[in-house]
């Protein structure tokens, strides 16, 4: 008998129809269980983004009730200075304290230098005591001036001196005094209850910086369902235009991570064949990031910043990885296809972030930045609008040319 | 017992009563098809139960039409799930050849006259398809048992459709081949 290779394919599919072998093995309980725990796992993986999007509200939340508290904490301060101001009977000034205060001013034998002090003070003091009186401007950290800095390093230790007439001399720094004296002398009548701002040498501040920031991102298409978190690294360099605003860019290693119903994603380039119908996609994304944003600093001082930054980005996709389903004559086939260099999104995303940073050392300062993404128009082969979300933790470092304040 | 748009209905909703039913009607097709692409009979069942979980886990896309379209079009995917589990399988193992004989007792050999006969050339064919190498015998069976196109075994298998010409080629020839020689044998044994 002679096959033919048409003869070999009728023979093949005879055989596989009417197959003789023994099926065996069926085993429902290991088919439930693994249903089971698959429905289990997605419900555990659901909770767990839920708690991880909680610890992100509350940590945001955290952050902004501690810069809130730390503002009115100020204002209070400044509160309590204007008390000390008001004069009590005289009869009652056993002791009187004067302090002064002054930047770089050597010629008032009553007033000496100060740190770094922008601001000229000559704030009368009444008290039973003068060392107990300083030692209340002590307690309550009482700001020394407009920019908010403060009077922290003084000490029970660091008070020295009598009562009555004599001059009371606190060493607050190498080149700090505190001159406590009486309210008879002539100096103090001139310069009593009054704040005289003055024009100190100007403090320079360093214009240029950058920060070192990296953080998970959660990205998802058309608010649907979020697959698994991303992440989010690079590099940020700022220019101070003025001590509020800012422009920053820099560029970032993105990999996002999403799911997307059929109808977001063109399907033209994954070359289905004819009558599918995209059901569903999966996949990742590694992306540059180049963002141009304009930051705001909404409160600042020496050792905090609250910032708000908006925004445009342009993403160069590196590489696209995909695994879809889709259907065709009812039934459903999976696949996947990955794309590298596909495409350059040129300002395609809203970039809006509100960040807080902290002092950590004499120029570095910790930086945490929280921020949303938002589509202008779609990314990648899939044409996809793409919405993310995460936090940036890092480090600020102040760089180069200095602006005068 | 119940018709097989309950059990449908059933199983959309993610009933697991009717997946049962529907699992138990349906896992000796399901085997069958496995069958013909797992070279090692004992690892079958576990490839049929994860087509099984596959099936359920995306049952809620599935349109239930009328009768007999709707059986149809159930066995059309339920085969179609448990080749693609068939074929990740055979790519996780990186389409290595496998060694071993298929146990005697796994064949359902019918007594009857002229039925035997049948069964015992059709158990031969199987078994000769199956003992093609792992890319080969997929392809083969792709294209010559369930109707795939070039195109399409190629997206699977990520292939080239050159390469899936190539192997059902060789793969066809293969089996000629082995067919000539046992015809050959044959004519041998009846001149004796």
């Amino acid at each position: 008998m002679q096959f033919r290779n048409d003869h070999i394919e009728d023979l093949v599919r005879q055989a596989a129809e009417l197959n003789p072998i023994k099926a065996k093995g069926a085993d429902w309980d290991s088919v439930f269980n693994k249903l089971v725990n698959k429905e289990e796992a997605s419900v555990k993986a659901e909770e767990k983004s839920k708690k991880y999007l909680f610890l992100l509200l509350f940590l945001l939340s955290s952050l902004l009730c501690n810069e809130f508290y730390y503002i009115l904490y100020n204002n209070q301060s400044k509160a309590n200075l204007k008390n000390i101001n008001i004069n009590p009977p005289l009869k009652e000034k056993n002791n009187i304290g004067f302090i002064a205060l002054s930047n770089n001013n050597n010629k008032n034998p009553l007033v000496k230098k100060f740190g770094t002090l922008k601001h000229y003070y000559t704030t009368p003091v009444y008290a039973q005591d003068a060392t107990t009186t300083l030692l209340e401007l002590v307690e309550k950290n009482i700001d020394a001036d407009a920019t908010h800095e403060k009077i922290e390093n003084l000490s029970v230790s660091d008070v020295s001196g009598s009562n009555g007439n004599e001059n009371i001399t606190s060493t607050l720094h190498e080149d700090s005094v505190i001159k406590i004296t009486d309210e008879n002398s002539t100096e103090n009548k001139k310069t009593e209850d009054q704040i005289i701002p003055v024009k100190t040498k100007s403090a320079k501040e360093k214009r240029f910086y950058a920060a070192f920031l990296l953080g998970p991102d959660i990205s998802t298409v058309k608010f649907s369902e979020i697959k698994a978190a991303g992440h989010s690294i690079g590099i940020t360099v700022g220019f101070k235009l003025t001590k509020r605003i800012s422009v920053e860019t820099g560029a970032f290693l993105d990999q996002k991570k999403y799911v997307a119903e059929g109808e977001y994603f063109k399907a033209e380039k994954l070359y289905l064949p004819d009558h599918s119908k995209l059901l569903n996609v999966s996949g990742y994304c590694n992306m540059i990031e180049i963002p141009l944003n304009i930051r705001y600093n909404i409160a600042t001082n020496n050792n905090y910043n609250l910032f708000a930054l908006a925004g445009l980005s342009s993403y160069l996709v590196q590489r696209e990885e995909y695994d879809y389903q889709y259907s065709r004559y009812n039934n459903i086939y999976s696949s996947n296809k990955s794309y590298s260099k596909s495409s350059n999104e040129l300002f395609n995303v809203i970039n809006l972030g509100a960040g807080f940073e902290k002092r950590v050392g004499k120029l570095t300062a910790l930086r945490i930045e929280p921020y949303v993404k938002l589509p202008v128009k779609g990314m990648g082969v899939g044409d996809m609008r793409l919405s993310s979300a995460g936090i940036l933790v890092g480090v600020r470092y102040p760089f180069s040319k200095k602006m005068d304040q | 017992m119940e018709d097989l748009n309950s059990i449908l209905k059933g199983c959309i909703v993610n009933d697991h009563k009717y997946q049962k039913i529907l699992y138990e009607q349906y896992y000796n097709y399901a085997f069958k098809i496995a069958f013909r692409y797992i070279y090692h009979y004992d690892n079958i069942p576990e490839v049929v139960n994860d087509g099984f979980v596959k099936i359920f886990r995306n049952f809620y896309g599935y349109i239930i039409k009328e009768e007999p379209i709707n059986e149809y079009n159930l066995l059309a995917w339920i085969k179609k799930i448990i080749i693609h589990t068939a074929i990740d399988e055979l790519r996780k193992n990186n389409l290595m050849p496998e060694i071993g004989a298929m146990p005697d007792e796994a064949w359902e050999l019918s007594d009857q006259h002229g039925q035997a006969d049948q069964g015992l050339l059709y158990k031969e064919i199987l078994k000769q398809v199956k003992s093609l190498p792992p890319a080969y015998r997929a392809v083969f069976n792709l294209y010559v048992v369930d109707g795939y196109s070039h195109k399409e075994i190629a997206a699977l298998m990520n292939i080239s459709v050159g390469t899936s010409k190539s192997n059902l080629f060789k793969a066809k020839a293969h089996l000629q081949k082995i067919f000539k020689k046992d015809s050959d044998k044959m004519k041998y044994a009846i001149s004796e």
